[in-house]
């Protein structure tokens, strides 16, 4: 009845958090032997553990405006602020949509053609609107990952069972109960897909941001990579990089978790 | 006897222009304030198109259905459907299902608590309150569905194969339950099915349908074969043997295969 699971899903889900684990440390291991083998300069490419010894040092001493975890909170709380800002738009939007069609077709092909503009185009215009700073960065945030969510909200709207709404209808229901009692359910497999979407969009869109419109504020992982770029120290970008794919996968293993906890009738 | 339900040249085309296909051409009849009507005929006849018609759910091209004298403009509680693949909300409980209409009618709690424990014994559902659709068998889930209907009390109950999906067995089974419930609620059903034994044991009157586009061919008063001791309040396996039920049986399949036969031939 249901599709279960995109593409990220099935290869996420193969994946246990062991044999993870043994796959990244090969990987280490490849690029470690890369390095001897090939005596590549650290400044070109620095060993692993340069990189583990980098990121601990970052940890203790400040760069810009405080040690690491400054940088993590900074990045964190401007994707949480845009990203909570287009669920909190998004999602009833996209429902709505999905559900009377003439709002359909008003907004539609705006989003069709929102979603194809590359997020840090609004860079200039998010600087221009909310200065160089949280303003600027949430709101490309925003605006890269409202298209997604939007969508997916929409379309799993679209997808609902008619026979399910049909019951509903016979049964009394008017629109509004019909949207929050039958659409929303049904809808969640569909909608936590587009979150995800969403995540990994939002989350790439806040680093470019970082790096091109936010000068007005010495915080954020992006802010580390230019840091890293401007010294020389190639291993304060990577553990940068590091951290950036570390924590975006931990928002997507996160809403997987929140996935099957909402849905215990499966 | 009164009517509940009058049809008043109700037909349904569906399409426009080249591409329109009459479904049901203008069909007029009634049903009895307490009256159990089956209809039965070859797929794509209408019937199901009439059905739904009868729910509010489709506005028939031409003509009117009056409820007590007043045209039918949309669904609600007072014209139940129950449908063949049960359409159970699968998020919600059996309590929760059966309750749906009650809460969103504005039934007060204490009320709805009564009247869903009244309903859940009537279907033989103790003990089953707190399970999830999908932990039930197919029986048990259109159990589920006939007191989701039954509980909302409504004028007329319209039954689009309700026991189709269902195995021999457990189709007997709920014949005779459906009976016996509706022996306590008294209402006028109109049943759809293919199975024209199960048209024979239940039905006061069964009608034959035409195939597309569909048109009442034939009306069987089947109390007129029962006298007063009707078949249904009688298990079918005893029923069954019985030469006047045969001889019934007989009649309305040879009416209903001279429809297909001609369909194929066309």
């Amino acid at each position: 009845m249901y599709e279960r699971g995109t593409t990220q899903g099935r290869l996420a889900g193969a994946a246990s958090t062991g044999w993870v684990i043994v796959v990244l440390a090969f990987w280490i291991a490849f690029w470690w032997g890369l390095i001897v083998v090939f005596r590549i300069n650290p400044d070109f490419l620095p060993m692993p553990g340069d990189v583990v010894a980098r990121l601990v040092r970052l940890a203790t001493h400040p760069v810009g405006e405080g040690p690491l975890h400054v940088h993590v909170w900074a990045s964190f709380q401007r994707f949480v602020g845009g990203f909570a800002m287009a669920v909190a738009l998004g999602v009833p939007l996209g429902f709505v949509m999905g559900y009377f069609r003439l709002l359909d077709w008003a907004l539609t092909p705006l989003f069709e053609l929102v979603r194809y503009i590359p997020p840090i185009a609004w860079a200039p215009f998010a600087i221009l609107w909310f200065g160089a700073n949280f303003g600027a960065q949430a709101f490309v945030i925003f605006i890269s990952t409202l298209p997604p969510i939007l969508i997916s909200a929409y379309g799993a709207m679209r997808a609902v069972d008619p026979t399910l709404m049909a019951a509903a209808r016979t049964l009394g229901a008017k629109p509004m109960t019909i949207i929050l009692e039958v659409g929303i359910p049904s809808s969640i497999p569909v909608l936590i897909g587009g979150l995800r979407i969403g995540v990994a969009t939002g989350w790439m869109a806040l680093i470019a941001a970082e790096i091109v419109a936010g000068t007005g504020t010495r915080a954020g992982l992006g802010y580390l990579i230019l840091v890293g770029q401007q010294t020389l120290q190639a291993s304060t970008t990577i553990g940068a990089m590091v951290l950036i794919g570390a924590l975006g996968w931990s928002f997507d293993v996160a809403l997987r978790r929140l996935e099957r906890a909402v849905q215990r009738w499966r | 006897m009164s009517n509940s339900i009058v049809y008043r040249d109700v037909s349904m085309t569906f399409g426009r222009g080249a591409s329109a296909v009459q479904a049901l051409s203008a069909t007029n009849f009634g049903i009895g304030d307490q009256e159990f009507l089956m209809i039965v005929g070859p797929s794509g006849c209408g019937k199901s198109t009439l059905l739904h018609i009868t729910a509010g759910l489709l506005r028939p091209s031409t003509g009117e259905v009056l409820l007590d004298g007043k045209p039918v403009t949309g669904p609600g509680p007072d014209k139940a459907l129950v449908f063949q693949n049960f359409s159970l909300f699968p998020w919600k409980t059996v309590w929760d299902n059966i309750e749906f209409g009650l809460r969103i009618n504005g039934v007060d709690r204490a009320d709805r608590s009564e009247r869903v424990a009244k309903y859940i014994r009537l279907t033989g559902l103790a003990g089953f309150e707190r399970h999830y659709p999908r932990q039930l068998s197919g029986g048990m889930q259109q159990r589920v569905a006939l007191a989701r209907s039954f509980v909302m009390r409504p004028r007329v109950l319209l039954m689009d194969e309700p026991f189709a999906a269902l195995d021999a067995q457990n189709r007997t089974l709920m014949q005779e339950e459906l009976v016996r419930i509706w022996s306590e609620q008294r209402a006028a059903v109109l049943f759809i099915t293919h199975a024209v034994e199960e048209a024979v044991y239940l039905a006061d009157r069964v009608i034959v349908m035409s195939r597309r586009p569909g048109t009442i061919k034939e009306v069987i008063d089947v109390n007129a074969a029962t006298g007063p001791g009707h078949w249904r309040d009688r298990p079918l396996n005893d029923v069954a043997s019985e030469p006047r039920f045969q001889e019934l049986r007989h009649r309305v399949w040879d009416s209903v295969r001279s429809e297909i036969t001609t369909h194929e031939d066309a």
